[in-house]
């Protein structure tokens, strides 16, 4: 088998596991992002911004350990432009840990200015409250140097999608690697325009301030995405998935804040995906479970769901029409022994992918030096791949 | 102050003066992503 029949393989085998048809194995999917640069003899201070360490990080990765696709392959993380930029990036790292500050771009009242004119928002408001005082002072050499920097990464970016073909990688879904998905109204106000302590506010105190936002971000941003997705032929050929979409807003919501501000919007975007017969995979921070009921009613192969904290068991039980990504704990890959990481993902494989369904995971994001023993990464890797149903 | 705070005027002279004229005819595509990374990164 060549690297392109290697890669077309691949990507039917996860498509297969997500609608729910037989398998001879089960497909891994390495939920791994900056592990992979301590595992390599690396610190994160190292790798960050030097394109070189990140790729020899990456190379390390993929010539060890045996896996289907991988979610990051060193380019999740622009600090080399926001570095050039100056101080004041809202993202940092030291040696061993990389995170992000909480952050609001407007306040409640502002949305519908920011809606205006982003870009104008962003220039007048966003960038001079960032940057502070330094904003006014940006020369013409450091916005050279910036926008240097970025193509510099744009080019690691197309670089590191050839290392992928090279190993038979299938990207994860057709996204815009600058901003990882497809993005509903709700998360777009936790993660950036409000943050968490201003949305969970607004959603008690100006409820009709969000319901404006939110009509307006439908029909302005997501209208013409329902549009694309209606054109488009059908499942792609080249990726794990169609979309990838990110669900973290619902960690604040009650219920009844969940049906006003969030689901009707999802429903839409998922029914839209359902008519074309794609797979969307959904990556569940939190827990997703006590909003099972939603999503009984969609057909099996229309969604995956990567478990960040539900137990997988109980979740097939609870919504036997979805498929399930993940399953390997890191808790159990940071403390077991190989021999308990095996047999726990025999059992997920046996249990849970046996009818498809299945596709085999790590729950978080592994990101730090001890969200896994190396030895017990190898052992669970040779065996998903190995294992035989 | 510089040259480059106002909007659109600041702006649009900032693209003119960082975007090489070869990549001129994506520039929008191409500040929308800069943009992207430092107002969110």
């Amino acid at each position: 088998m060549n690297s392109k029949e290697m890669k077309a393989a691949r990507v039917k085998l996860f498509r297969d596991a997500a609608n729910f048809r037989k398998t001879d194995r089960i497909p891994h999917f390495a939920n791994v992002v900056t592990w992979k640069v301590f595992d390599a003899g690396h610190t994160l201070d190292e790798a960050m911004t030097n394109f070189d360490v990140m790729e020899k990080c990456v190379l390390h990765f993929l010539d060890k350990y045996p896996v289907d696709a991988i979610l990051d392959v060193g380019i999740r993380n622009q600090f080399n432009v926001t570095e050039a930029f100056g101080e004041g990036g809202y993202y940092y790292y030291d040696k061993e840990v990389v995170g992000i500050h909480d952050h609001a771009h407007c306040t409640v009242e502002t949305l519908q200015q920011y809606m205006d004119d982003p870009t104008r928002y962003a220039w007048e408001v966003i960038l001079p409250k960032k940057y502070g005082e330094s904003w006014a002072q940006k020369s013409k050499e450091t916005w050279k140097k910036t926008f240097s920097e970025y193509t510099r990464y744009t080019k690691f970016v197309l670089h590191m999608a050839k290392v992928m073909d090279r190993y038979s990688l299938p990207g994860l879904s057709p996204n815009n690697p600058m901003k990882g998905a497809v993005v509903p109204a709700a998360e777009e106000l936790m993660s950036n325009l409000l943050g968490i302590q201003q949305l969970s506010v607004a959603m008690r105190r100006s409820p009709d301030l969000l319901d404006a936002f939110i009509e307006r971000w439908e029909k302005e941003r997501m209208e013409p995405i329902y549009e694309k997705i209606r054109k488009a032929k059908g499942p792609d050929d080249v990726h794990c998935f169609d979309s990838s979409i990110l669900m973290l807003a619902h960690t604040v919501m009650n219920k009844k804040q969940f049906e006003r501000f969030y689901w009707p919007y999802l429903k839409k975007l998922l029914d839209v995906y359902a008519e074309k017969g794609m797979n969307i995979r959904i990556f569940t921070e939190g827990s997703i479970l006590r909003f099972a009921e939603y999503f009984r009613d969609f057909p099996k192969g229309l969604l995956t769901f990567h478990l960040e904290q539900d137990d997988p068991f109980e979740f097939r039980a609870a919504l036997p029409n979805v498929a399930i990504m993940g399953g390997m704990t890191t808790d159990l890959l940071s403390n077991g022994t190989p021999e308990e990481c095996v047999a726990y993902a025999k059992r997920l494989c046996d249990e849970l992918g046996r009818d498809g369904g299945f596709i085999f995971s790590e729950n978080k994001m592994l990101s730090y030096r001890n969200d896994a023993k190396a030895e017990n990464m190898l052992a669970v890797c040779e065996f998903v791949n190995n294992y035989k149903l | 102050m510089n040259k480059y705070t106002s909007y659109p005027e600041g702006y649009n002279r900032l693209v003119k003066d960082i975007i090489p004229w070869y990549m001129r005819p994506v520039k929008n595509m191409l500040m929308r992503l800069l943009l992207t990374i430092l107002v969110d990164g």
